[in-house]
């Protein structure tokens, strides 16, 4: 796949991790890094999402995790938060794992994130923004239920 | 991510005008955008959106430093935000950066590591996060043959061609795709054209027939707009920030302009199967800029 073309190159050059993207999954990271990602399926990708963040904290089930700032993953060995000891937002996020939306649901994120910006009288970043929610979403297991069944899950 | 190199053979087709005011478009749709000029002398994209105040700072940590992999503080500290777009803002060391990297590769090389001096931008943005955090990335290099240039390439794949209307338009884009082939070829990569933007059309004979022989889409013609890109220029801002705060009444030929903007913006974004959240009726300038 090479050469010069009119319209959009089917090139990615970042792995992109962008929902409205139907790209493969890829990982970001290093170049040479990313031909393994092609095997992982989404699933066990998302379910990996939360472990991996853990894994500094020695904890290997995700039902456990908590999803709070005052944890030990979300400081260093200076004491600093998360966000002030990172030097991008991808370090300390080891895997990247596509989302894809519903714009719905795209769209709900667009809203909530100025909410909570508002709230926090700071900018947040989108990857903050989701892994929090997921976070957050995995410590409610019945309510995460319920709107899987609003999907049709559990349907007799 | 929609990510593209906004790039011509000539200077002075209003390249980078065309950046500022494609960024503002994409971002007052409510995207995220990001851009990353990479103009090695003075009066660049930095200077037009009025965040070029540590160009000449020599201690100031900036782009090319992360690029060689000698940084001197975070990357997401080298971001700064004008008119609801970010921007990592260029510094004097551009104009170095082919000698830095030439060292760098010889230093891997001794090392008998391999090192594509073409890719260390796209290492940078790969690493900072972007594809998670923007949903459009724009690089603006120099008018030159550079290395600026063909890393922006590499890290983009993509390209928008403004055309000056003329002989010498239609040879740089020719002599573009040239060099754009030729680079592909070489690194293996596929490189697209989104669009070519003729700009500053005055709707002369010779003019139109030479649009004619332009082999990209041409989704937008834009006039000869010097007062508006001059007065954009003086204060430092997006013609939609101009229009809204620096004319007196508007003029119906440069609200056109901004409604081509903001349709070109949204024709860039349909090739990447992008929708922007909010976008606002082309040309209309009641809307504040989405921050």
């Amino acid at each position: 796949m090479t050469g010069f073309k009119s319209g959009a190159s089917a090139d990615d050059p970042f792995g992109d991790a962008d929902e409205t993207d139907d790209e493969p999954e890829t990982e970001s990271g290093s170049a040479t890094e990313s031909t393994d990602s092609a095997s992982r399926d989404e699933s066990e990708s998302l379910e990996s999402a939360g472990r991996d963040q853990r894994q500094e904290t020695d904890s290997e089930s995700t039902a456990d995790s908590e999803p709070t700032t005052d944890d030990d993953s979300a400081t260093d060995s200076r004491g600093l938060p998360w966000i002030y000891e990172r030097n991008s937002i991808t370090d300390g996020r080891k895997k990247t794992v596509q989302l894809h939306l519903q714009k719905s649901s795209l769209d709900r994120e667009r809203d909530t994130r100025l909410e909570i910006e508002d709230v926090l009288d700071e900018s947040v970043k989108k990857a903050d923004l989701r892994e929090a929610a997921l976070l957050v979403g995995l410590e409610h297991i019945d309510q995460v239920a319920d709107q899987l069944r609003e999907w049709g899950y559990d349907f007799d | 991510m929609l990510s593209y190199t906004v790039y011509s053979e000539a200077g002075g087709v209003g390249k980078s005008s065309l950046t500022a005011n494609l960024a503002a478009a994409h971002a007052r749709a409510g995207l995220d955008v990001l851009i990353v000029p990479l103009d090695p002398q003075d009066g660049d994209l930095s200077r037009l959106l009025g965040v070029d105040d540590e160009r000449a700072d020599h201690e100031a940590d900036n782009l090319v430093r992360h690029m060689v992999g000698s940084p001197r503080g975070s990357f997401d500290d080298l971001i700064q935000s004008a008119e609801g777009i970010d921007v990592i803002p260029e510094h004097n060391l551009l104009s170095d950066l082919s000698d830095f990297l030439t060292r760098e590769k010889q230093q891997a090389e001794k090392l008998g590591d391999a090192y594509n001096i073409y890719a260390q931008l796209q290492r940078v943005l790969q690493e900072g996060g972007i594809a998670e955090q923007y949903d459009v990335l724009i690089c603006d290099p120099p008018a030159t043959e550079s290395d600026h240039l063909y890393n922006a390439i590499y890290a983009t794949r993509n390209l928008v061609i403004p055309v000056e209307p003329s002989a010498k338009g239609e040879a740089s884009v020719d002599g573009l795709q040239q060099l754009a082939t030729n680079f592909a070829d070489q690194m293996g990569i596929e490189v697209g054209v989104l669009a070519a933007v003729p700009n500053g059309f005055k709707g002369t004979n010779d003019q139109a027939e030479l649009l004619e022989e332009i082999s990209f889409p041409t989704p937008e013609v834009i006039g000869d707009r010097t007062s508006l890109m001059e007065g954009c220029w003086k204060q430092q801002c997006s013609a939609f920030t101009y229009q809204r705060e620096h004319r007196d009444y508007p003029r119906d030929h440069e609200l056109e302009t901004l409604a081509q903007f903001d349709r070109l913006a949204r024709y860039l974004e349909e090739q990447r199967g992008i929708e922007a959240p909010n976008p606002p009726e082309p040309g209309a300038i009641e809307d504040e800029v989405t921050a």
